[in-house]
């Protein structure tokens, strides 16, 4: 077999893939049921999810208030940073497997096309939910 | 041929004669079968009964020489170690293993895997080689333990017919080469680590594999290549952090 | 007598269905097809901030929609692959020894075990520190 040339570019997008996985597996099944279900399963109260809940929410009210005032500042980070890692870790892990999904239904010659459309599509969606979930106070 | 009362097995071929027929076609055969019977009896039992142009691989009859896997009933097995009374469907379906290039029968093309071995430098390299008169690098039992899993491939290729990545792109370097990489990497006598990682961790490298860990099921020794390329693959992600983090420290 | 010696590779061709052997590469094809929904559901929540950026009115409307049936439905089927993908991976990352106990890897029943107990643990702790529980 002819020496092939060392794939330098895969392994970073395998660290993210990996890193992301982590992130999806431990927070995005809770994020889910409380942000998409737990209203209509009458877990939580309107006032929660309604416009002026969900922007109490993003502030980071309920963990300022448990966090008291040594720690308080950081509530308002929280509730950005969680919805940045789990955006930029489920594009970045999410689109990376995907790539395989097409790989392996005959795509795998596409890959000098599909690699940067699908990392690009992670790393703009990222940006946005960087620039989004800090634009609330 | 058999008594009366014999128990009858019916056995579903796969036969391929390239100087009759183009395409492979199934055969099949009833034969006597007794419950300590294997699936290479049974095919010894066709050869040398029934019909003596069946071709398949075998020779040790005990699991270690690697040469008598097969595709029974859909999953690569050795037919040496392989039970006809476990076996539920009949008639019972033997393949040549998948993902490889049919010959005759059940005699598959071993030429690509024979070459992705050699792909993964599996030998011992050393910068510095001593003199034959020091003796021999030596080794705790401890260090021998750390590759002695990934040490025991037989070469089945049992791994490769289970591979679906292998089976969609035939430069995959796939399951076995990967491991005997790894054994190679966890010896405390090698010294060719950057040299080998290099040769695996290419587009058709140990960064194809998904994952999937049917390799790790099939096979026979316990080796777990799926668990052994994700290992190579976090060493060369890390080294490649390391040489981008650090330009100039020694790797 | 000469025999001419044939030697003609055969080459099967793998079927689209190939997964549909085998539990094991359905459950596979499962695992991988989560990320589908993993992806759709970080553009629903990017939809969602965007919705709550837009005011009042805007949000009320989306969260209309949200609550839709069709929705609800959809959002439980994410979960669902959001679940399968959380215990797939720990016992993926389980078989990728990242550290080692007494020279040894640990048992991957332990790590899948330790990952299962975090991640309930952790999912907890988000339900009290950022929703202020129930």
């Amino acid at each position: 077999m002819a020496a092939a040339e060392v794939d330098r570019v895969t392994p970073m997008f395998w660290g993210l893939f990996s890193a992301g996985g982590f992130v999806v597996a431990f927070l995005l099944p809770v994020f889910i049921f409380m942000n998409s279900l737990a209203y209509g399963l009458h877990v939580v109260p309107w006032e929660k999810v309604e416009y002026g809940g969900a922007l109490r929410w993003i502030r980071g009210d309920p963990a300022t208030a448990l966090l008291g005032s040594t720690l308080g500042w950081l509530g308002g980070w929280l509730p950005k940073l969680f919805l940045v890692l789990i955006i930029g870790g489920g594009l970045f892990h999410g689109l990376h497997r995907f790539k395989y999904v097409l790989y392996d239904v005959g795509l795998h010659r596409a890959k000098k096309v599909l690699d940067p459309i699908l990392y690009g599509i992670a790393a703009a969606g990222t940006v946005a939910a960087v620039v989004l979930a800090f634009s609330f106070p | 041929m058999a008594d009366r009362g014999t128990k009858m097995i019916k056995l579903r071929i796969s036969r391929y004669r390239p100087e009759r027929s183009g395409e492979p076609f199934d055969q099949e055969f009833t034969i006597p079968y007794r419950d300590d019977m294997v699936v290479l009896d049974a095919l010894n039992y066709i050869k040398d009964h029934i019909d003596p142009t069946l071709t398949y691989r075998w020779s040790c009859r005990m699991g270690i020489c690697g040469s008598c896997g097969a595709n029974v009933d859909g999953t690569p097995k050795l037919t040496c170690a392989l039970y006809l009374r476990d076996l539920k469907k009949r008639p019972v379906l033997i393949e040549p293993l998948a993902n490889f290039a049919v010959l005759k029968d059940l005699v598959v093309d071993i030429e690509p895997f024979m070459e992705k071995l050699e792909a993964a430098k599996p030998y011992i390299i050393r910068k510095d080689e001593r003199p034959i008169e020091r003796g021999e690098y030596r080794q705790t039992p401890e260090e021998l333990e750390l590759y002695r899993q990934q040490s025991l491939c037989i070469n089945c290729m049992l791994c490769y017919s289970a591979c679906p990545v292998y089976g969609h792109d035939e430069k995959f370097l796939g399951p076995a080469a990967s491991a005997l990489a790894l054994r190679y990497e966890l010896d405390s006598r090698d010294q060719g680590s950057e040299e080998r990682l290099a040769a695996v961790a290419t587009e058709h490298g140990i960064w194809q594999c998904t994952f999937v860990g049917e390799c790790s099921v099939v096979c026979p020794k316990h080796v777990d290549p799926a668990g052994a390329i994700q290992q190579l693959k976090a060493l060369a992600a890390t080294r490649l952090m390391k040489a981008m983090l650090l330009p100039l420290a020694p790797r | 007598m000469a025999v001419e010696t044939v030697r003609k590779p055969y080459v099967r061709q793998r079927s689209a269905w190939w997964w549909t052997k085998n539990p094991r590469y359905v459950l596979f094809q499962f695992r991988e097809l989560s990320s589908v929904f993993v992806v759709l559901y970080a553009f629903l929540v990017l939809w969602q901030l965007w919705a709550l950026r837009g005011g009042s009115d805007a949000y009320y409307a989306f969260l209309v929609m949200w609550y839709s049936r069709p929705m609800m439905a959809l959002n439980a089927v994410i979960l669902a692959f959001a679940i399968l993908h959380s215990v797939t991976w720990f016992a993926l990352t389980a078989k990728v020894p990242l550290f080692r106990i007494k020279g040894r890897p640990p048992p991957a029943a332990l790590v899948i075990g330790a990952s299962l107990a975090i991640w309930v643990a952790l999912s907890l702790l988000i339900v009290k520190l950022l929703y202020g529980g129930f």
